[in-house]
């Protein structure tokens, strides 16, 4: 409860910067989206069980983003997933969880894996969204590659600093 | 095998799955009030929003400033070129609209006068310095124009011309110190010579002594035998000192022309010879003499005497 309360503004400050700055940046291909590398990059290093809730937790957040315009719990559904098997593969390298690098290529490979599910689940409910996945994947996994390593001691100092609280089996558990 | 704490976890994603796909059901019922969630967390978003672009914008601003930095020299470059050009067109026009105005005038002028007329413009001046007042028009012997016919404008009397080109004149302006033009008075029809003096008055000689003479009193050209060098009828000036020296054979006055002769820019040749002498019927309204404002005051005494002997006014 206390590293939900701490990812949700987290998460919150995340989005309103992605929609006040990064968003408003005319970026070449497509803009980067820090609300998914920081969403993606917390799953990594946590437990799988919080994984899938912060996932949903974050995923609820996007649906009701005022710029959304999908249908509510898409995001949900397609974080809570992808976050939860984000946070396997970080079980799974746990030698490895705190580099830049595994941060970098797994936070990369899950936002590829988001934006596929996105646009497959779109296909399915008939939500005439993903359509441009062709054209934004490519841009949003390049400049993600980019800034995942600008951000990544943020987030793991954020990440470790929340896992510092009882009960946090993630990056502290894992270490301590 | 999976772990136990591996089926809680996997049991628990599958409860926010099935969760979530019941809220997106839900939301294509259109049973999940979206907008209201999205504004609550636009309220939410807002103030975060604010902070961010507090910073944000400024750094935006610069950014595109500078990107834009050669796109809007270059900008500015074409607009100033585009207004220079403008500003001549505007010129031009202006130069034109005064030059029809003055052609119209004229034409008016000739036109009432049933004068035969060539329109000319003024393409140059006699210096000041060289005692000449004259003027050189853009029409010559090629336009019909010949020497000693009479030049007016759309006011009245300029001049007459005094040497002729293929394609250009020179006319001698009425207040050169060499011309001379015989006028007759309005109304009473007394004839008299308008003689330049240099200045901005023409000197009037009457020849008739007795005659009465007054300021305000005008004038019109007398005319010449076959119209030559003036044409009868054309407006001359205002008569606006008179000399009251008695004893002399002749009276004299100082004369306004109605002409402004360092303006002119539009004039006409009267190039053919006139049939009918409109008199004065080409001179302009006559002024209305203004009214003197008259103001009443009445003063009442006070009653009663002030201690500080002050009167009341009332107007």
């Amino acid at each position: 409860m206390r590293k939900t309360l701490f990812f949700l503004p987290i998460a919150i400050i995340a989005l309103a910067l992605q929609n006040a700055v990064i968003s408003r940046i005319s970026f070449p291909f497509a803009d980067p989206s820090i609300f998914l590398i920081v969403v993606l990059a917390w799953a990594f290093l946590e437990d799988p069980e919080f994984a899938a809730l912060q996932g949903f937790i974050a995923g609820l957040l996007l649906d009701f983003n005022p710029l959304s315009v999908g249908f509510i719990g898409h995001w949900a559904f397609v974080l809570a997933a992808v976050c939860y098997g984000t946070s396997e593969m970080g079980v799974q390298l746990r030698s490895s969880r705190q580099s830049p690098v595994t941060l970098t290529v797994t936070v990369t490979g899950a936002l590829l894996l988001t934006l596929i599910l996105f646009a497959i689940t779109s296909w399915v409910i008939s939500a005439e969204q993903g359509l441009s996945f062709s054209r934004t994947a490519p841009g949003v996994l390049f400049w993600s590659a980019l800034v995942t390593p600008l951000l990544s001691p943020l987030i793991i100092r954020l990440a470790r600093f929340a896992q510092g609280a009882p009960g946090a089996r993630g990056i502290g558990a894992l270490n301590g | 095998m999976a772990t136990p704490d591996k089926s809680r976890s996997r049991f628990f994603l599958i409860a926010l799955l099935v969760t979530a796909l019941i809220i997106v059901t839900l939301d294509l019922r259109g049973s999940v009030p979206g907008q209201t969630f999205r504004g609550v967390t636009k309220s939410v978003l807002a103030p975060i929003q604010s902070f961010f672009r507090f910073f944000y914008d400024p750094v935006s601003n610069f950014v595109s400033d500078a990107a834009n930095l050669g796109r809007t020299s270059q900008k500015i470059e074409e607009l100033e070129a585009k207004n220079a050009q403008l500003e001549e067109r505007l010129s031009r026009f202006n130069v034109l609209s005064r030059e029809v105005k003055q052609l119209k005038e004229v034409l008016d002028l000739a036109g009432a006068g049933r004068y035969k007329s060539v329109p000319a413009r003024v393409i140059s001046a006699g210096s000041a310095a060289g005692f000449s007042r004259t003027v050189e028009l853009d029409i010559g012997a090629r336009d019909g124009v010949s020497t000693d016919m009479t030049v007016i404008a759309g006011a009245g009397l300029v001049g007459r011309v005094i040497s002729v080109s293929a394609e250009t004149c020179i006319a001698l302006l009425l207040d050169d110190e060499t011309f001379k033009a015989g006028i007759r008075m309005e109304g009473s029809g007394i004839l008299g010579v308008v003689t330049g003096t240099g200045n901005d008055e023409l000197s009037l000689t009457l020849f008739d002594s007795a005659s009465t003479l007054k300021v305000g009193d005008r004038l019109v050209a007398r005319g010449s035998s076959n119209s030559r060098p003036f044409v009868p009828g054309v407006p001359v000036g205002t008569v606006v000192a008179v000399d009251q020296n008695s004893g002399t054979l002749t009276k004299t006055a100082l004369v306004k022309p109605f002409v402004r002769l360092n303006s002119l820019e539009v004039v006409a040749v009267v190039t053919g010879k006139v049939r009918v002498n409109p008199r004065d019927a080409l001179l302009p309204p006559a002024p209305r003499p203004t009214p003197t404002p008259t103001v009443t005051i009445y003063i009442t005494p006070s009653p009663e005497p002030s201690p500080t002997k002050s009167k009341k006014v009332n107007q």
